[in-house]
C-alpha cells in the first residue's frame, strides 16, 4: 500500500499543487523522501486523502455576498444565530 | 520489502502523477491488441488474424469528497486541459510491480443515486504510448 502522508510544506506535483495540510498517498520511496526532508509526516494509513484536515477550523467570517461585505463596518462581524423555536410554530 | 502471496485489492490502486486518487472504490486498467485479417483462399476452416495495435486504459471509480486531494476537481482539470498525465496502477510499495504509462482523461462521471448513498464518480485515461509492467 502507498503510504499516507500530511505535507508540512506545499508539494509540487508534475500538474498538480498540494497545499501544505494535505493528505496525500504516495509511493514509499516518495513518502520516505519527503518525510526525510522533513516537508511531510507519516499519517496512519486509513487517514482519508483530503486537502484539508478534518480538524480545520470554520472560517470564523463569513459574507452572503459581495456586496453585503463591501457594505459591512470595518471590525464587524456577521454572526449568524439560530435560534430553535419553542413550541409548534 | 516487496509484496508476497495474493495481493489485496485495497492496496491496488492508481495514481496520477504520483498521487492516489482519493478515496478510490474500485480501480482496473485494461489491455488490448486489435487483430488485422490475412485469412485468404487458402486458409482453410480458420480464421487467420495477426496482431497490430496494441491499447490501454486505466479507470476506476470513487468516492466524491470536494476537499479530496486528488479528486473531482482535479481530475476535471485534468480532462478539461487535455494535458498528458503519468499513471501507475500498483501497490505503491518498493520492489512490487506495477503498471505504469501517461494518457489522457478521456471519460469522467460523477453521479448521485438514491439517498443515503456516497456520491461517486468514475475516471478514464486512455493511454497513449507504451504501458509498461515493471518494479
Amino acid at each position: 500500500m502507498s503510504k499516507h502522508i500530511r505535507l508540512l510544506k506545499p508539494y509540487a506535483g508534475k500538474r498538480f499543487d498540494y497545499p501544505a495540510g494535505t493528505v496525500i498517498g504516495v509511493r514509499d520511496s516518495v513518502a520516505a523522501e519527503l518525510v526525510k526532508k522533513k516537508a511531510a509526516e507519516y499519517v496512519d494509513d486509513s487517514v482519508r486523502t483530503l486537502r484539508y484536515p478534518p480538524a480545520a477550523p470554520v472560517q470564523a467570517e463569513c459574507f452572503s455576498s459581495d456586496e453585503e461585505k463591501d457594505t459591512a463596518p470595518k471590525g464587524a462581524k456577521q454572526i449568524q444565530t439560530l435560534t430553535a423555536p419553542s413550541g409548534d410554530k | 520489502m516487496a509484496t508476497t502471496g495474493t495481493v489485496l485489492a485495497k492496496n491496488m490502486t492508481i495514481a496520477f502523477d504520483g498521487v492516489e486518487v482519493t478515496c478510490q472504490v474500485n480501480a482496473e486498467i485494461n489491455m488490448s491488441t486489435e487483430t488485422f485479417d490475412t485469412t485468404c483462399k487458402d486458409s482453410g476452416a480458420w480464421a487467420e488474424p495477426r496482431p497490430g495495435t496494441k491499447s490501454w486504459t486505466a479507470s476506476g471509480e470513487y468516492n466524491v469528497a470536494f476537499d479530496a486531494a486528488l479528486g473531482a476537481k482535479q481530475l476535471f482539470d485534468a480532462w478539461d486541459t487535455q494535458i498528458e498525465v503519468d499513471v501507475v496502477f500498483g501497490t505503491g510499495v518498493t520492489g512490487d510491480f506495477e503498471y505504469t504509462g501517461s494518457g489522457y482523461i478521456t471519460s469522467l462521471t460523477t453521479s448521485s443515486q438514491g439517498n443515503d448513498a456516497a456520491v461517486t464518480g468514475t475516471f478514464e485515461l486512455t493511454g497513449a504510448g507504451a504501458l509498461t509492467f515493471t518494479s
